[in-house]
């Protein structure tokens, strides 16, 4: 974990399937933490992490995985990753411990040591008791364990999880974001999620790259994209009929106004700087209006990806 | 390393630098040996090894004679004839014996559904995700598979002339010295040839029961389409359809007894065409289904 290189290192890679580009020119570098890729479906998600992993050849650029070129290195590379792919894979033919312990020793693990690890790690994921189960027995949530249990055996430096949570129960999703945070904040194993949970994404990442058909829309981390209302305020009015005053009343103190989720409700922002609340309770008073609720409005995840998509047609 | 550990850790110990391709021919032997049939044929090509080990010994000890009378016997019918001994051309009926009551129905019960289950498993997205290449899997796949079926077909009948071999009277290592070499070359060639055909099969159909319907359709097809054929053109040469021909024919070539079987049959050359071109088609075919799975997973 010591590498100064950034973790990945992407370099006008460029992707296509026959006449499909599936990802134009991307430009970005993953430093290390934890990144979350963003996108409608059919975004290049997946084919980032395929690109990266070496599956998929780019058409042109590079991909750069601790300083090593993904399509150069591949095979030796892939021994750092670990990978969770959305669909459901396991090898077939043997017991739940039995096919985890054969990936690692495809991965370089001396049989007992891969046997030890394949046992830690469905106990780690919450099979311990179904370890001698037969994969294909597996409920839908037990297989999204299993998978992230096949992704960590051979201890990876980087862990790309590709819709982690699909099929869990909220129970299911906790333990499986839970455990993911753990491996991250406690053994320092990079987290790359292909998502369009948000929720998932604000639990467990700090930054984030937002695709849409193969380009990239924004490259920032959760704190700096959620911080740019910081020191907006949301305004509730007492009566309904009072919001044409107020949004006057507080365009000519140079106030944007825009209206809230409900009908009394109003979304003040100051271009230039903090609303403060006293500036707002004077605002209010000078229109001789009560108010029932101010609160600080935050942006969220969402708005943010929505503004990131915003010049896209659906 | 903790057991039963409910918490994650790194792992600390030395990763061995053996081809990730290894740890897949190993696992496809067991996924093999998990056949019943596959242990049941297989042991029955060991008690056959056996069984004829034990008759030689019995007919040493009985009558230590028994090759110059049988020799006698030949000869009292034509003068020269050497079927009643044990040469290049017995040996090629023992390989036939091998080959088809054991070799290919082995081939079918091992490997039906080795790449179908990754298929229908997504395995070859595991697989492929790590160290491994399609060309490794590949490899790993096919070297466990025509090797188990050379363990269980070649080596008892090595162990059978190397019996004789070891009994017989002077002069006999000479008159049968190319058979290892004839039995281990056409052996390989067949064990081959039938490994990468069923997974190939495999491959398109992705399931055990079409695969195994599909070959013993085309076996037998193949096999009455080069007979008819045959008859009807009065050319040897389109019985190189029959897959069985080009085994026989390639077998005996490299025993050295191609003069010694029938002249109704394709020559050498082609039917180590046939095979060989068996064996580059099948290939090309999980070449392209691997790729074509590695890209679109």
């Amino acid at each position: 974990m010591s590498e100064t290189k950034p973790v990945l290192d992407l370099d006008a890679l460029t992707v296509r399937y026959g006449s499909f580009q599936a990802l134009t020119g991307i430009t970005a570098t993953f430093q290390g933490g934890s990144l979350a890729l963003l996108g409608p479906n059919g975004a290049g998600k997946s084919t980032m992490l395929r690109s990266i992993l070496g599956l998929v050849p780019p058409a042109s650029g590079q991909a750069l995985l601790f300083g090593k070129d993904t399509s150069q290195k591949s095979a030796t590379l892939r021994g750092r990753i670990g990978y969770m792919p959305e669909r459901d894979c396991w090898v077939g033919g043997m017991s739940g411990v039995a096919g985890l312990a054969h990936l690692a020793e495809v991965c370089g693990f001396p049989r007992e040591d891969a046997m030890l690890r394949a046992h830690d790690l469905l106990h780690f994921v919450g099979l311990g008791e179904e370890r001698y189960r037969d994969v294909s027995s597996f409920s839908v949530g037990m297989r999204q364990r299993y998978k992230l249990a096949s992704a960590l055996v051979h201890d990876p430096d980087v862990l790309f999880l590709d819709e982690p949570t699909n099929g869990l129960d909220p129970r299911g999703r906790a333990y499986m974001l839970d455990a993911i945070d753990r491996i991250r904040q406690e053994h320092g194993v990079h987290i790359i999620l292909a998502s369009h949970l948000l929720p998932d994404v604000e639990r467990l990442c700090d930054q984030v790259w937002v695709l849409n058909r193969g380009h990239l829309k924004a490259a920032d981390s959760v704190a700096n994209l959620t911080a740019a209302a910081r020191g907006a305020k949301r305004v509730r009015l007492a009566a309904r009929d009072d919001v044409a005053a107020f949004s006057e009343q507080a365009r000519s103190a140079g106030i944007q106004v825009e209206p809230g989720k409900h009908d009394d409700e109003l979304l003040l922002t100051n271009p230039d700087g903090v609303i403060e609340s006293e500036q707002v309770f004077a605002l209010a008073a000078q229109s001789k209006i009560s108010l029932s609720g101010l609160q600080p409005a935050a942006r969220s995840l969402e708005d943010a990806f929505l503004e990131a998509l915003a010049d896209t047609t659906f | 390393m903790a057991f039963r550990a409910s918490s994650y850790s790194r792992y600390t110990g030395v990763k061995s630098k053996r081809p990730a391709w290894v740890p897949v021919m190993f696992s496809t032997w067991g996924r093999g040996w998990k056949s019943k049939w596959v242990r049941r044929i297989t042991t029955m090509s060991l008690l056959l090894a056996i069984a004829l080990t034990l008759l030689l010994y019995a007919l040493n000890v009985a009558i230590p004679d028994w090759r110059t009378i049988a020799q006698s016997l030949g000869e009292m019918g034509v003068a020269g004839d050497r079927s009643f001994q044990i040469t290049n051309a017995t040996y090629l009926g023992l390989l036939n014996l091998y080959i088809h009551p054991f070799l290919l129905p082995l081939s079918l019960l091992f490997g039906y559904d080795l790449i179908a289950g990754d298929l229908r498993t997504n395995a070859l997205e595991a697989y492929f995700a790590r160290p491994l290449t399609p060309w490794g899997y590949l490899f790993g796949r096919t070297a466990a598979y025509a090797g188990f079926l050379l363990a269980v077909t070649l080596a008892p009948m090595l162990w059978i002339w190397l019996f004789d071999v070891s009994t017989g009277p002077d002069g006999h290592f000479h008159d049968v010295a190319r058979v290892p070499f004839g039995m281990t070359a056409a052996m390989t060639l067949v064990a081959l040839t039938m490994s990468l055909l069923i997974q190939a099969i495999t491959a398109i159909t992705r399931s055990g029961l079409w695969t195994n319907l599909v070959l013993l359709v085309v076996f037998f097809f193949s096999g009455g389409m080069g007979t008819i054929l045959t008859e009807v053109t009065d050319n040897p040469e389109m019985g190189a359809i029959a897959f069985w021909n080009d085994i026989y024919v390639v077998s005996a070539g490299f025993m050295g007894v191609d003069h010694e079987i029938s002249t109704r049959l394709p020559s050498f050359g082609l039917a180590l065409t046939v095979l060989l071109a068996i064996c580059g088609g099948s290939l090309l075919v999980l070449t392209r289904a691997l790729h074509k799975r590695t890209l679109v997973g």
